[in-house]
């Protein structure tokens, strides 16, 4: 026999333990002390069998940390001392007596606590301690109805685990329905206390120009810049276009204010539908699969050279959807002289080569003998140990024959211009690692490019990537961007995208797109022969496995189904709603006189004295007689005997 | 207050929260409403019962559900209450309860409450059943000095009990057989005969009486309760005994199906 008692005590500690976890990190050191000095107070004190702390004392320390917390919070400064305040309370309860009330308390500030370390992080692993929390919270508030009912309550083995299997029922229900509530909850807009929730750290952003020579080496960073939902792509068309720079001045690329006359030519076979979940950034430009067609989810300006910008607002994680069409370009429309124009001092050695390239008859050859000069030289991509110059392009095509995406697209931009193609540099990312889980790109920081567009005899621009051109180019793409993750850590972005896509992320838009859906889904059960089987194929699975469940418990539960079905049977002939669990088989053969309810009760009497289960012929038996009973229910006539006459009557 | 917060911060880590304590209220609500359902009750008494006297009766749950056991069941019926702690599924338990009721004659059984805690101890749900039944109420025993021989005018003395025993008058004479005691054989009739013989004997036993209603001193009710006492005490003394009330009377008998016999006739007496 197990008490109550102390299984709900060591929940109790076990639940402090799960809510304090997630805060743990984010603690001053004398308040986790506090917490590991009142949770070894608490256990000493469970096996002294008496509270090391008294409950004057209790409430003394606990009127001192409330005023700690009056003096330290402030508006600005406010979910963290009211942290250290709760992990205060809670040590002071593990080392006091714990009486029904301070169980309860104990289990609440777990919780609490826990629901405010979302207040320090959004980290998925909140939600572990969330189930782990919901399971000993809700197990431990069953068992404390228990303790306050009868304290000295105890149960055997078999009692417990009956207790445990319908307590079970408890937080399994809680979290299917967490699952249905979550999404269904009313939100707002905007938060009015939006200043409690954790702010994103914006890292990282894209530059609005380019200047190849300023740093020696470039910092690279492997955090996630966005993921982008969509169907698998060729690499070669992977280039995610961000900002468009048009003006060069002196060695520096920049994005002009002139307003570009452009018309997209649309190439329809190329359409894609995509999802850009972006991670917080310090710019305000979208990124888009080259080229966009539409953007929408959120407000935004897409201008003519397919640069898209947005109102993102506190730099956090934004969601937009995109139509694109990657083999579309855009058709200049009128004059073109604007991305002609070039720096006041410009090389010899530049002017030479550039003018052998003038010389070609058209935008082809001129790009034939572009690639060429770029390939003799033996350029090879490197990011590494860079001379610092104020020529920079002249350096990295003649002398140091080194550099990054920035070197070759400007040098490659500078000749073409000085050749007379009128040309840009295009800011973005290339590439991206493919999760095959979360069918998505997954586009790193690391991946950011520059490649430049040239306009050919057409007027359409074309898309050049010089860093193709490096010796080592293929070396250079497969060992960045575009290498293969490892499983697992493919796996564990998808979940930690998945986490971010439906619980961060769900707010009021969502919620209504979500109604939306729902009332086209409904609408469409109208006209059932849209429905493809391909979709509905995950509900095939519990049914499935609930049937094999269900078959096989009817299998074991089938002598004791037919027993009752026999024992309603006599009691309908009785004119009674049952019979009583005294009358055995053959006192109803007795009563009954009937010969098939004593066979009834030789067949099953035979078994059961032999200590044996029924066989599948004895089975069938009972069953063909209890069908016949049936049959002969109209002449069945059973009286079941009474205080005022004991005789049975049969007839 | 979490709920509160989940809605001004919109942080969906708190509506996680609150969903989850949400959905917990829900499953409690409804494991706390199914606890008290398809409970069977039954009532016996497990003594006989006397207005104004407590006396126990026989409390038997039955959970009539096929998979879930009830638990932390407090059954009440009037101020007596006892905790059923867990009956499994598909199980009964039983259960003594003192119960105490003020009249005689066919008393219905008082409102059965099951008051239940479970799952959480924040609410007790509470179910009334009604019960159908009805328990017989014998009177309340009052004393009284039963003179016997003494008051042979009053309680008529009608025969005496020719039981076989082994302390009363010679009853006959009998062959030894070989459960009699080796005591009870009479030497000399056996030394006359070829076998031994044996003495058999009556009981010794107290006269028949029979109890006149009329007889007793005080109000209806002051009588019923001596009158009561009266065959109680001699039913004790294993004395034959009868009872006249009115123009009815009951022919003396000795045992327990003639005392419940007449405390029925008493408890029902001017109630039918």
């Amino acid at each position: 026999m197990v008490g109550v008692k102390p299984v709900l005590h060591i929940m109790a500690y076990v639940t402090a333990c799960v809510g304090v976890m997630p805060v743990l990190s984010y603690l001053d050191l004398w308040i986790s002390l506090m917490l590991a000095s009142g949770l070894a107070l608490g256990l000493v004190a469970e096996r002294h069998n008496r509270p090391i702390l008294s409950d004057r004392l209790s409430t003394l320390l606990s009127v001192g940390f409330f005023m700690l917390f009056i003096s330290q919070a402030s508006f600005v400064n406010l979910v963290t001392p009211l942290i250290n305040l709760l992990c205060l309370l809670l040590a002071v309860r593990l080392a006091g007596d714990k009486s029904g009330r301070h169980l309860l308390q104990i289990f609440l500030l777990s919780t609490i606590i826990l629901a405010s370390s979302s207040m320090l992080t959004l980290n998925m692993a909140y939600l572990v301690y969330l189930i782990l929390i919901i399971l000993m919270v809700t197990s431990g508030l069953v068992l404390l109805s228990f303790y306050s009912t009868g304290p000295e309550i105890c149960f055997t083995k078999q009692q417990w685990v009956r207790l445990i299997k319908t307590i079970s029922l408890l937080p399994i229900g809680s979290l299917i329905l967490m699952m249905l509530l979550f999404f269904i909850l009313p939100r707002t807009q905007t938060p009015l206390w939006n200043f409690l929730n954790p702010r994103p750290a914006a890292s990282a952003g894209m530059t609005d120009q380019v200047r190849p020579g300023s740093v020696a080496e470039l910092a690279t960073s492997g955090k996630t810049a966005f993921r982008a939902e969509m169907q698998r792509l060729s690499v070669d068309s992977l280039y995610w276009r961000g900002i468009v720079l048009d003006q060069l001045q002196g060695n520096i690329w920049t994005r002009s204010s002139y307003v570009a006359k452009e018309k997209l030519v649309p190439a329809p076979g190329s359409e894609v539908q995509i999802s850009v979940y972006s991670e917080p950034k310090t710019d305000n430009y979208l990124i888009s699969l080259d080229r966009p067609l539409k953007i929408e989810g959120i407000n935004h300006r897409l201008t003519a050279d397919g640069v898209a910008s947005g109102r993102i607002r506190n730099k956090r994680k934004i969601r937009y959807q995109l139509q694109v069409q990657y083999k579309a370009n855009s058709q200049q429309q009128g004059e073109a002289s604007h991305y002609l124009k070039r720096p006041s001092t410009v090389s010899g050695r530049l002017k030479q080569v550039a003018e052998e390239i003038r010389q070609q008859k058209d935008f082809h050859t001129k790009r034939e003998a572009l690639d060429r000069f770029f390939l003799q030289q033996k350029l090879s991509y490197s990011a590494e140990k860079l001379p610092e110059t104020t020529t920079p392009v002249e350096t990295f095509l003649f002398e140091s024959l080194r550099g990054y995406c920035e070197y070759f697209a400007s040098s490659y931009a500078l000749l073409f211009r000085l050749a007379g193609v009128p040309t840009r540099l295009v800011g973005g990312y290339m590439g991206g690692e493919y999760n095959q889980l979360g069918h998505y790109y997954l586009v790193r920081e690391d991946a950011a490019h520059v490649w430049i567009e040239a306009l050919d005899d057409q007027g359409i621009w074309q898309r050049i990537d010089p860093s193709r051109l490096a010796v080592n180019a293929n070396e250079a793409f497969s060992n960045s961007s575009t290498a293969k993750r490892v499983n697992f850590q493919a796996f564990a972005d998808a979940i930690g995208h998945l986490w971010s896509q439906m619980v961060l992320n769900y707010d009021l838009h969502q919620q209504f797109n979500l109604l939306r859906n729902l009332a086209k889904k409904t609408r469409d059960l109208k006209h059932p022969e849209g429905w493809k089987i391909k979709e509905f194929r995950w509900i095939f699975i519990p049914i499935f496995l609930g049937g094999i469940y269900y078959l096989l418990k009817r299998r074991k539960n089938r002598i004791e189904r037919l027993l009752q079905r026999y024992r309603n049977l006599i009691a309908t002939a009785a004119g009674e709603e049952s019979l009583s669990e005294s009358t055995g088989l053959y006192t109803i053969a007795d009563i009954c006189n009937h010969p098939l309810c004593r066979q009834f009760a030789d067949i099953y009497g035979t078994a059961i004295y032999h200590d044996r289960q029924l066989d599948d012929k004895e089975f069938q038996a009972l069953i063909r007689i209890v069908r016949q009973l049936k049959r002969q229910q109209a002449t069945l006539v059973v009286k079941l005997p009474t205080q005022d006459n004991p005789s049975n009557e049969i007839t | 207050m979490l709920g509160f917060a989940a809605v001004n911060t919109g942080n969906n880590l708190l509506y996680l929260m609150v969903s989850a304590l949400l959905g917990f209220m829900a499953v409690s609500g409804i494991l706390g409403q199914r606890n008290l359902q398809r409970l069977t009750i039954e009532i016996f008494p497990e003594e006989d019962l006397f207005a104004n006297l407590p006396a126990n009766i026989s409390v038997q749950l039955h959970n009539r559900r096929r998979w879930l056991p009830a638990f932390l069941l407090q059954v009440e019926i009037g101020a007596s209450h006892r905790l059923y702690p867990a009956i499994p599924a598909g199980n009964t338990m039983k259960m003594s309860l003192p119960l105490t009721l003020a009249e005689r004659g066919y008393q219905k059984v008082p409102d059965i409450w099951i008051r239940s805690c479970f799952p959480i101890n924040f609410f007790i749900r509470s179910r009334r059943l009604v019960n159908q039944g009805q328990l017989l109420i014998f009177p309340q025993p009052l004393s009284v000095t039963i003179p016997l021989n003494q008051t042979e005018s009053r309680h008529a003395r009608h025969q005496e009990l020719v039981q076989p025993g082994n302390d009363g008058e010679l009853r006959n004479i009998d062959s030894y057989q070989s459960s009699d005691p080796l005591k009870a054989i009479h030497w000399k009739l056996s030394a006359r005969h070829d076998d031994y013989k044996v003495k058999r004997l009556n009981r010794l036993g107290a006269p028949a009486v029979t109890v006149n209603l009329t007889d007793f001193s005080g109000s209806l009710e002051q009588r019923l309760s001596r009158c009561t006492f009266a065959i109680i005490q001699m039913t004790r003394q294993q004395q034959a005994v009868g009872l006249q009330l009115d123009e009815q009377r009951i022919a003396p008998a000795a045992g327990r199906n003639q005392q419940i016999k007449l405390l029925t006739e008493l408890a029902l007496y001017g109630r039918r």
